[in-house]
């Protein structure tokens, strides 16, 4: 199971982040330390993992401790699919950004900046 | 490097005259000399960066050689236009506007961008207003992860994170309207034979906040060197309108306010300023964190924030890549 999916997610990250590169990413290789991904980058690792997996990922879960190398994510989801609560940050306060929140603001007043 | 007892914003701090005088004398040889037009076109969009170009490009060639544009479409907040004739009254220059909607609405922008926000709000449709937020950098470990906020008609607002494919549509159809604005200011110098002057800062500069053929496009660009603190210095000294001074950075770009902080820096801009700074300085996290209210580890990680932006944004820099020289050009 873990070797599997240790060769999923080195797959996904090779055919998107490394193509065509001689180099292979290791397992516990930072993907933000060695450049591998960009913040649009972690983007896209958590649609893949959302859509892949069928699991949804917690704005308090996308921390370096669960996704930023192929053993921490193969260790995130080994606790999600056996219901062991990965690790998470301090939940949020008030306006941040979470899955559906739904919360009144200001009426907007408007600037400019090109 | 610094010594730590030098660290405070003071250190920014420019003789504003020496440095408008620098900058208009090399507007005037980089017009004039090396690229050989009669005058430069600024996009004003009623900001303290376009206003400070304008005056600067009014100073080095004269008021009769500036052309100050004006580019609204339906997203524009109408302080753009009005604060835009300010600085043309200012100055007493040409200014031209020109209405984007059309074209945008052509090229389906608003209509591609919603379909991409309706992939994660299915009720997104008639009435309703986003704009896309990061969260702060300053409060948390976490990846700086895009959501879109909405807001209805009833004024209720929905926050909900992106996906990459919501997240890079939407990203690629307001990229049109910066696309657009450039070509407009390109027809006005092809017409006039003036060079476009481009307004990024520093901040935006080094961060890669532009995009790439559309804001990030220019034949100059006076004030890329100044940090954004610096650029409010300027703005002081030239008599900039205090109302454009005093205004909040935003990007106009989404229906609802946004401002910079929220959709680039993830941080108040006088403290980016100086992180930025810190940066460039090597001066030590924990010798700069007092300077900028915050822990020694935030500061270490905004360092490395703003190492992963530079190399995340380097190839917007880069010119056409070429298989081999062309020596003779």
């Amino acid at each position: 199971m873990r070797s599997k999916l240790e060769q999923e997610l080195r797959q996904f990250i090779s055919e998107n982040f490394l193509v065509l590169q001689e180099k292979s990413v290791k397992n516990d290789e930072s993907f933000l330390e060695n450049g591998i991904l960009d913040s649009t980058g972690v983007l896209e690792l958590v649609s893949f993992l959302e859509e892949k997996y069928g699991i949804e990922i917690e704005s308090g879960e996308l921390i370096p401790e669960n996704l930023d190398s192929i053993s921490r994510i193969t260790l995130f989801l080994e606790r999600r699919f056996h219901c062991v609560k990965p690790v998470a940050c301090a939940p949020d306060e008030g306006g941040r950004a979470q899955r559906g929140a739904t919360h009144q603001i200001a009426a907007p007043s408007r600037g400019t900046e090109l | 490097m610094k010594s730590s007892s030098a660290i405070s914003a003071e250190i920014l701090k420019i003789d504003p005259a020496v440095e408008a005088n620098r900058i208009a004398l090399a507007i005037r040889r980089i017009v004039f000399n090396e690229l050989q037009r009669r005058g430069a076109v600024v996009g004003v969009s009623g900001g303290i960066d376009s206003a400070v170009v304008a005056f600067l490009c009014a100073r080095a060639l004269g008021n009769e050689r500036v052309l100050l544009l004006f580019t609204p479409e339906n997203d524009s907040s109408s302080d753009s236009l009005r604060l835009g004739h300010m600085v043309s009254e200012s100055l007493g220059a040409c200014c031209a506007k020109e209405e984007i909607s059309p074209i945008l609405n052509a090229m389906g922008c608003y209509e591609r961008r919603d379909e991409f926000i309706r992939t994660v709000v299915a009720e997104y449709g008639e009435g309703c207003k986003c704009k896309i937020v990061l969260p702060s950098l300053m409060d948390a470990s976490q990846y700086p992860i895009f959501s879109v906020v909405v807001q209805f008609p009833t004024g209720e607002t929905k926050t909900v994170r992106l996906t990459a494919k919501a997240y890079l549509g939407i990203v690629a159809a307001t990229n049109l309207k910066q696309r657009t604005r450039k070509m407009v200011e390109y027809y006005y110098a092809d017409l006039l034979r003036y060079a476009v002057a481009g307004t990024p800062n520093r901040l935006e500069y080094d961060q890669g906040f532009f995009v790439k053929n559309g804001d990030g496009a220019a034949d100059l660009k006076p004030i890329a060197h100044l940090y954004k603190s610096q650029v409010y210095q300027l703005a002081a000294y030239l008599g900039v309108p205090e109302e454009i001074q005093r205004r909040v950075p935003t990007t106009d770009t989404y229906p609802l306010e946004q401002t910079q902080e929220e959709f680039y820096f993830s941080l108040p801009l006088d403290k980016m300023d100086l992180c930025l700074y810190g940066k460039n300085e090597a001066i030590p996290a924990a010798d700069l964190a007092p300077a900028v209210g915050l822990q020694e580890e935030q500061v270490e990680r905004l360092y490395d924030v703003i190492e992963s932006k530079r190399r995340a944004t380097r190839y917007l820099h880069l010119a056409p890549a070429l298989v081999e020289p062309v020596n003779e050009v």
